[in-house]
């Protein structure tokens, strides 16, 4: 089913002229949410139904219907318990487990499979200024199983294994911490340096990427680093390998960050803004050398977020251009343009990226408050 | 002993007076009328100001204005802080342990919007003009509160960086003795005020220069050469202070009290000029002006400020200078309460935060308010004119002061500005 899902795909893509590619590929569905930002998106596993989070710290999962051009999915959970902005989630290949991190300094663990105790609503939005037409349905509601607390500062980044039984989370404070799910226990504590916009956690669990990177003057230098779990010393530096200089201090700001499903490409979303001077490319780099593999112009002032394709075959990136775009990891090649670009001064920059595990849809948050999903099965 | 800028020799004055008679505009010959007497009544009150001057505008809403609960609210969140009810940023929590000292002000509104124009005002207190170029409120300490005997000048920026700030607006009409010494982002004296000949040498070469300039200045008779003289004797005396600007020794103590960044290290350089008697000091922190990112913008300077700011005023209230030490936190506006969809604040005035510590005002003061979404005054408004009336109160510099530009009649403050005497001691 993937491969087909995929082949048919890429054979679109190729039919497709650029020209075309560029006006975008409309989103299947345009899901309205409190107007508000839209900051971690996730599938659950190989089901339709996708969770997103948002800057209120608030959490919805919805249904998506089987096939695009069905009517608009309508919300059916909502998960209590975050008072700050969500940063990231994630869920066991399993579908049992959601993982989210916040800047309210936890990381919390909720159980997918556990019933819902209290029904409530969830508030969507039309997206127009006339908020009084804004609609509340109701949807169950789920506290989180539990609140791992052992980060002091804003948890800005998570990473889960294969198997769902390792995790990664990165804080501000340059705190990297590996936990054994679902037990939620720390493993293993590497103190690195700075805000951890991305971490990322090797497939066979051995190795972890951090990235650290801030606006210009502030008080640590960018860093991407590669650690060996098992011993907590610094076993790469991707600074260095990509610039060719000492230190790693002129290491780009990078947003975000993956490993290919096979562990042997890692992807890295440069730019935050003004701090890169408005660049916003993709690096696929080599993950035992560290050398550069791919360095993809993506993306006009940053890119936001990636995503491996299932396959590993493409990779998507989100910036603040207001686009998703696909590329293919074996050269760098532009596949598809998802969205429309807003113009302006990039508004609506899109926040997350994630594929269904078969890889048949791609669902993306943006800074209005909506949640597109696209369809790839074209 | 007086400024060269008032124009108290004969030949000064004469030519003021000619040069106004011609139509032209005279730079503040008023002040021999008045000034004197006020400075005499400022100087001994001894009162020093340090400004510490948020480029850019920093945001209200995540620093002392915080907005919870409400859809315009940031990702920061508010702390208690040592004053019962009072909130600050999440990321000044050794502030919050000195809101006691703090007189908080929640209700500016300024309706300036513009970076140059808007650093002007909360400079002079007036709104631009294009034919009178106000003096900024350290060329005013510096006329009233300043001491010739003073080795150091007596009006210093330390860290300013122009860009958006600009242009400051100097000493205006109070004329050239009352410009700004600056320094920049290290706040260490400049390179080139190194000696390079020895004491001796330094000292027989300026007593030719002074015995040519002598000749030369009888001969022609020109005002101009003694003012270069006096000019020169400044800097001289200045050369021979420049070890203030070098905190290297005291440094190691004290950085992790003001933080190991440049504006804290240009704090502690602030503390030992008004230590050393200088009147008015200004300390610029950059870049706060967060049309994107606001957040992670302000994330990144408020530690830095907290540990600066913080350092500097418990410095000054262990030595016992802070009574007499006004300590100013501000820039040139706020930041709009809704954020824009580049992550960012714009430039906002019509409602915004100042905070004064030290000499003369109350601390654990919060005057003034906004409405929930920190959009509009709700209550007691304080514009510019009003804060730099209570200001100049603290330092014992009349409001109504009066300047002359021509015959223009010009007072330390604008018509109507009134102190805010719930905030003064």
């Amino acid at each position: 089913m993937l491969i087909r899902t995929l082949g048919l795909f890429l054979l679109f893509a190729i039919a497709v002229p650029v020209s075309a590619q560029e006006k975008g590929i409309p989103a299947a569905w345009s899901i309205t949410w409190d107007e508000d930002w839209v900051t971690a998106i996730t599938f659950v596993g190989k089901s339709q139904r996708i969770i997103a989070g948002n800057k209120q710290g608030r959490i919805v999962a919805w249904d998506l219907p089987e096939k695009a051009g069905d009517p608009l999915p309508s919300p059916v959970r909502r998960f209590d318990g975050h008072t700050n902005q969500i940063t990231a989630l994630a869920v066991t290949a399993d579908g049992r487990w959601l993982v989210s991190t916040s800047y309210d300094h936890t990381v919390r663990l909720w159980d997918l499979q556990a019933p819902a105790k209290t029904k409530g609503t969830v508030l969507l939005r039309t997206g127009s200024k006339k908020k009084e037409k804004g609609d509340e349905m109701p949807v169950d509601v789920q506290d989180a199983d539990k609140v791992l607390n052992a980060h002091a500062e804003w948890v800005r980044s998570l990473s889960l294994s294969p198997d769902g039984k390792l995790l990664l989370t990165g804080d501000d404070k340059g705190i990297v911490i590996l936990w054994q799910l679902p037990e939620g226990r720390e493993l293993k504590r590497i103190t690195s340096q700075g805000w951890l916009k991305a971490v990322a956690l090797a497939p066979d669990g051995k190795q972890a990427l951090t990235c650290a990177s801030s606006v210009r003057y502030a008080t640590f230098p960018n860093s991407l680093h590669i650690w060996d779990l098992a011993t907590g010393k610094l076993a790469l530096n991707l600074g260095e390998t990509l610039t060719g200089k000492k230190k790693g201090s002129e290491a780009m700001g990078v947003a975000a960050a993956c490993y290919s499903p096979d562990g042997k490409t890692i992807a890295l979303a440069q730019g935050a803004g003004e701090i890169e001077g408005g660049i916003g490319k993709v690096f696929l780099v080599d993950a035992a050398s560290g050398k550069k593999l791919q360095e993809i112009t993506a993306h006009q002032s940053g890119v936001v977020a990636l995503a491996f394709s299932p396959d590993g075959q493409h990779i998507a990136s989100a910036g603040r251009d207001t686009l998703v775009k696909l590329w293919k990891v074996a050269d760098g090649k532009s596949v598809a343009v998802l969205g429309k670009s807003r113009g302006g001064q990039f508004r609506d920059w899109i926040h997350a990226v994630a594929f269904s595990a078969d890889g048949a849809w791609l669902a993306a948050g943006d800074m209005a408050g909506f949640v597109h999903v696209f369809s790839l099965k074209k | 002993m007086t400024h060269a800028s008032e124009h108290l020799g004969r030949r000064s004055l004469l030519k003021s007076a000619l040069v106004g008679a011609g139509g032209l505009v005279l730079p503040n010959w008023g002040g021999l009328f008045n000034s004197q007497t006020i400075a005499a009544q400022a100087q001994r009150q001894g009162k020093r100001c340090i400004l510490l001057w948020m480029a850019g505008g920093a945001s209200h809403l995540e620093t002392f204005d915080m907005k919870s609960g409400r859809p315009n609210n940031g990702v920061f969140r508010p702390i208690s802080s040592r004053v019962p009810g009072t909130q600050v940023c999440e990321y000044l929590p050794n502030i919050a342990q000195l809101t006691d000292k703090l007189a908080i002000i929640r209700s500016m509104s300024t309706n300036d919007p513009g970076h140059s124009t808007g650093t002007y005002r909360m400079h002079t207190g007036y709104r631009q003009e294009t034919f009178v170029r106000h003096p900024e409120i350290g060329a005013m300490v510096a006329k009233y509160n300043g001491s010739d005997a003073l080795n150091l000048p007596s009006f210093i920026q330390l860290g300013i960086g122009g860009g958006e700030s600009s242009p400051f607006a100097g000493s205006g009409f109070l004329g050239p003795a009352f410009q700004p010494f600056r320094l920049g982002r290290t706040g260490s004296a400049p390179e080139n005020t190194t000696p390079y000949a020895t004491a001796e040498s330094d000292q027989r070469r300026n007593d030719l220069l002074g015995s040519l300039d002598q000749r030369f200045g009888e001969q022609t008779a020109s005002p101009s050469v003694a003012a270069l003289r006096a000019a020169h004797d400044r800097s001289r005396r200045l050369l021979a202070s420049r070890g203030v600007f070098d905190v290297s020794a005291e440094w190691t103590r004290q950085r992790d009290r003001y933080g190991d960044t440049d504006f804290g290290r240009n704090c502690l350089v602030a503390r030992r000029l008004v230590e050393q008697g200088v009147p008015f000091v200004e300390v610029e922190q950059q870049n706060y002006d967060s049309h994107s990112d606001n957040f992670e913008w302000h994330k990144a300077l408020l530690p830095t400020l907290d540990k600066g700011w913080s350092g500097l005023l418990r410095d000054l209230d262990e030595r016992g200078l802070l009574q007499n030490t006004l300590v100013v936190w501000m820039g040139e506006f706020g930041r709009t309460p809704g954020i824009n969809n580049r992550a960012g604040r714009d430039h906002y005035a019509r409602a915004w935060s100042v905070v004064l510590a030290g000499g003369g005002v109350r601390g654990g003061i919060t005057y003034g308010s906004t409405d929930q979404d920190g959009a509009i005054v709700r209550e007691n408004p304080v514009n510019e004119g009003d804060l730099f009336a209570t200001i100049y109160t603290t330092l014992g510099i009349n409001p109504r002061a009066r300047h002359f530009v021509g015959t223009r009649p010009i007072w330390a403050t604008p018509e109507g500005a009134r102190p805010v005497r719930a905030i003064l001691v």
